[in-house]
């Protein structure tokens, strides 16, 4: 009886692992999207009379294969999402000098380390977590205003230094920074009515950030794709990837920090803790980078579901564990555990599947004109977001697009989009309501 | 040490601040202000902690006026020129008593590529020699081997009369965003001294910058104990930049317009190095979570040397402050931090590697923050 419920238990995982890897090829689309059709579904069906935890062990096996497999579209199509944004200038980097190969894999050899930390260590210290979050809880507020605070103002100029006089030079300098803040600002606006007023059909209500997020990140990428010579020159894929040790073990710790404190951090995302993570661990250099980055990315989705299971905890972060919550209450460790090796079972998958993935793509993409694939992927987009939100979610994604691309003409940080999701919830936390000064209630 | 040590550094003060205004004030009344009010006090801490930074790398730079720009191109690769200028400048210093500035530009390629060029200032043989080094690509500066000019286009060398002092490192690379400057100032002995970036930490990487914000304070909260809070806050974030810094090699000039020269740091750690990054900002980390725990009103750890000395929050909270402080610092902060230190000491060690002198990591401090790797 044990034995087989086990059974049932990873073919779950596989099933949601094979499902997650194929959805998550598709540039732009969020697993959070589509885990709310199979919500959807599921409740419409009644259960299918199913034991509630394989429904959970799929969902689980589809979160943990997106956060992996995303990466793939990331890099070779260009369409990036709020954390893979950050790795999108060094792995266009190396996709120029044919090491496009390598770029994933460095971003997978973090995610599946970050899967190791979260079945590891989260168990370990389930203890000091849970006191973690009751000491923070009270203090959200200016935790998150802190970090948007240091967002704003780690942003440098990024002149070259030539300048007539000094006012010159400040005119040079300050352009980048207001083009950063300008962007905060609107996407900040953006996220503020996006999370007060339901603008696309209330019975997609669950999919109200696709259209911005799409338009910040993926859809403005392309365009500059479009606008600006872009090739993609013959990969090569080497034997092993060139990387020190340090490297690894230096972005791995960076990435799975930063995306614990994403995962614990209302508003805060995989990108944002990732990028702290890498200034609060001194990184330097594209490697140890790249894989910090794919280990925060996975630590922060995976992590929130870890969390949502922890005995001491039952945080509920994330759209998965709140539509998990909807059907099913972790009540047991057994069920922690349970849900700790269905992570790593379906971390380990990924990681080949991402490596065999990105194997083809290196060897298939440059026979393909970018332009084309790039108005494909264009196109792509446009679809998901008419069918998942309307001509309504179109005209959303087309402001975001707008916002999207002032920090790329301006050459600002594009993390300062991530404000869509930041601003809101912290002007939530903190007691502070604009919406009705928008007129928006 | 990075701008995200330096903000957690002034985040960290803050907690500090609250703890001790809120045991001024008595009734929980600023915490209170904090948890209950939302009050956003504590976040002042962060912004003055990296403030020093952003008044430098965002205002300070521009006001620097050069006498002489190297602006060279890639079809216009001329050593001479850089090492001629530089030579003239250091001369011009002495004979002409005054100051003189030289600006390096970078040598930008594409987006993503840079011409390096290295410049030696061999203060044994009174000689300036610049190299021209490969195109290199991105933060990881990786050469392309194959753009190495011959030799006889590459080096060139000029001379130079008086006596150079020059504290950092003999060779400074010049590639990515923005380049170097590089201030000779004549010395009473007649010899000339060289500042490197000379507008960073000078005004606005001092104490007396620090004093001049701090009634912010004021101006926010007005004279209420919160006013008086955050101008606490304010003066000891700033100065918690200007103490971080201090513990590198560098220094600051501490009381502008009373001193106009950097004091030389503690030289205690490397501004730059992961580990001295680390180990501040996991203890910051740590010292908020314990803050957060004693202002709480109820206690989500208490620390055992607390209990045994049957101290308590609720009475007498100073002294159960400081021993549970004392016991938290042994217990947690310090013990993985001596672990990770001693374990890398031991690798570094094995692996064979060459610790930095003074003068190259003081070059090497100076050209990372320029390239905007510390901001």
């Amino acid at each position: 009886m044990i034995l087989s419920y086990l059974l049932m238990c990873i073919l779950f995982v596989l099933l949601g692992t094979a499902i997650g890897s194929l959805l998550s090829m598709l540039p732009g689309l969020h697993v959070y999207n589509v885990i709310g059709f199979f919500l959807l579904f599921y409740f419409t069906m009644g259960g299918l009379g199913m034991d509630p935890m394989l429904m959970v062990l799929m969902l689980i096996g589809m979160l943990v294969s997106y956060a992996f497999v995303f990466t793939i579209p990331s890099i070779y199509f260009s369409a990036p999402d709020d954390s893979t944004m950050f790795v999108l200038m060094p792995s266009q980097r190396y996709l120029k000098e044919r090491k496009g190969h390598e770029a994933v894999v460095l971003i997978a050899t973090g995610a599946l380390i970050g899967v190791m930390a979260i079945t590891i260590f989260v168990p370990i210290f389930m203890n000091v977590l849970g006191v973690i979050w009751n000491i923070a809880l009270a203090n959200m507020h200016w935790i998150i205003g802190a970090v948007i605070a240091f967002m704003l103002l780690s942003e440098f100029p990024k002149d070259f230094g030539r300048h007539k006089n000094p006012l010159h030079g400040l005119k040079e300098g300050w352009k980048t920074i207001l083009a950063g803040y300008l962007t905060f600002f609107l996407a900040g606006l953006l996220g503020v009515i996006t999370f007060s007023k339901t603008l696309i059909p209330a019975g997609h209500a669950f999919q109200s950030l696709m259209a911005p997020l799409i338009g910040l990140f993926a859809t403005s990428s392309i365009i500059l794709n479009l606008i600006s010579k872009y090739e993609i020159p013959e990969q090569n894929i080497p034997k092993s990837i060139d990387a020190k040790p340090k490297d690894i073990v230096h972005g791995s710790v960076a990435g799975s920090i930063g995306g614990l404190f994403a995962a614990f951090i209302p508003a805060v995302t995989a990108g944002v803790g990732g990028y702290m993570s890498s200034h609060a661990f001194a990184q330097q250099g594209d490697k140890s980078f790249l894989v910090s980055m794919g280990a925060s990315r996975v630590v922060y989705y995976v992590g929130a579901i870890a969390l949502f299971f922890l005995p001491t905890l039952h945080l509920r972060r994330g759209a998965l564990a709140m539509g998990i919550n909807l059907f099913f209450t972790p009540e047991t460790v057994q069920q922690f555990y349970l849900v700790d090796a269905g992570i790593a079972l379906a971390g380990i998958i990924s990681f080949f599947i991402v490596i065999y993935a990105s194997k083809f793509l290196a060897k298939t993409i440059p026979k393909v004109n970018p332009k084309t694939l790039n108005i494909v992927v264009l196109g792509v987009l446009i679809v998901l977001v008419y069918i998942m939100t309307s001509w309504v979610g179109l005209l959303i994604m087309s402001v975001a697009t707008a916002i999207g691309l002032v920090p790329v003409l301006f050459n600002s940080r594009r993390s300062h989009c991530l404000a869509v999701i930041l601003v809101p919830i912290w002007l939530n936390m903190s007691g502070i309501t604009l919406a009705p000064l928008l007129g928006l209630w | 040490m990075k701008g995200f040590a330096h903000f957690l550094a002034g985040l960290t003060t803050a907690t500090f601040v609250v703890v001790i205004a809120n045991a001024y004030y008595g009734h929980n009344l600023i915490a209170d202000a904090i948890v209950q009010n939302k009050a956003l006090i504590l976040i002042l801490g962060g912004i003055f902690g990296i403030l020093p930074d952003t008044i430098d790398f965002r205002f300070a730079k521009y006001l620097q006026r050069h006498d002489y720009e190297v602006d060279m191109d890639e079809w216009n690769l001329d050593p001479k020129k850089v090492a001629n200028t530089l030579a003239r400048a250091i001369n011009q210093a002495s004979e002409e008593n005054r100051e003189v500035n030289v600006m390096l530009h970078t040598v930008k390629i594409s987006s993503d590529q840079w011409r390096q060029y290295n410049v030696h200032f061999d203060t044994e043989n009174n000689k300036v020699i610049c190299d021209i080094g490969p195109i290199i690509s991105g933060f990881e500066k990786r050469p392309y081997i194959t753009t190495y000019l011959p030799k006889e286009k590459a080096h060139a060398e000029a001379s130079f009369k008086p006596k150079l002092n020059y504290g950092y490192d003999a060779v400074t690379h010049v590639d990515i965003l923005s380049g170097p400057d590089f201030s000779f100032f004549p010395e009473k002995d007649g010899s000339v001294r060289a500042d490197f970036i000379p507008w960073h930490r000078r005004w606005g990487h001092s104490i007396t910058m620090g004093i001049l914000l701090a009634p912010i304070g004021f101006m926010l909260y007005g004279f209420t104990p919160l006013g008086w809070t955050a101008f606490w806050i304010i003066m000891l974030g700033y100065w918690s930049h200007i103490l971080t810094d201090h513990f590198g090699l560098m220094g600051s000039n501490m009381f502008p317009p009373f001193t106009t020269r950097r004091v030389p740091g503690f030289k205690v750690t490397r501004s730059m190095s992961p580990l001295a990054n680390i180990f501040t900002n996991y203890s910051n980390i740590l010292l908020i979570i314990f803050n957060m725990n004693a202002w709480s009103k109820v206690h989500y750890f208490e620390m055992p040397w607390a209990t045994m000395l049957g101290l308590s929050s609720k009475v007498n909270y100073a002294e159960w402050y400081v021993v549970s402080l004392l016991n938290y610092i042994i217990y947690y902060i310090l013990p993985p931090i001596l672990v990770a230190y001693f374990a890398v000491a031991y690798y570094e060690k094995k692996k064979g590697y060459r610790e930095l002198t003074d003068k190259e990591a003081m070059t090497k401090e100076q050209l990372e923050e320029l390239g905007g790797v510390n901001v």
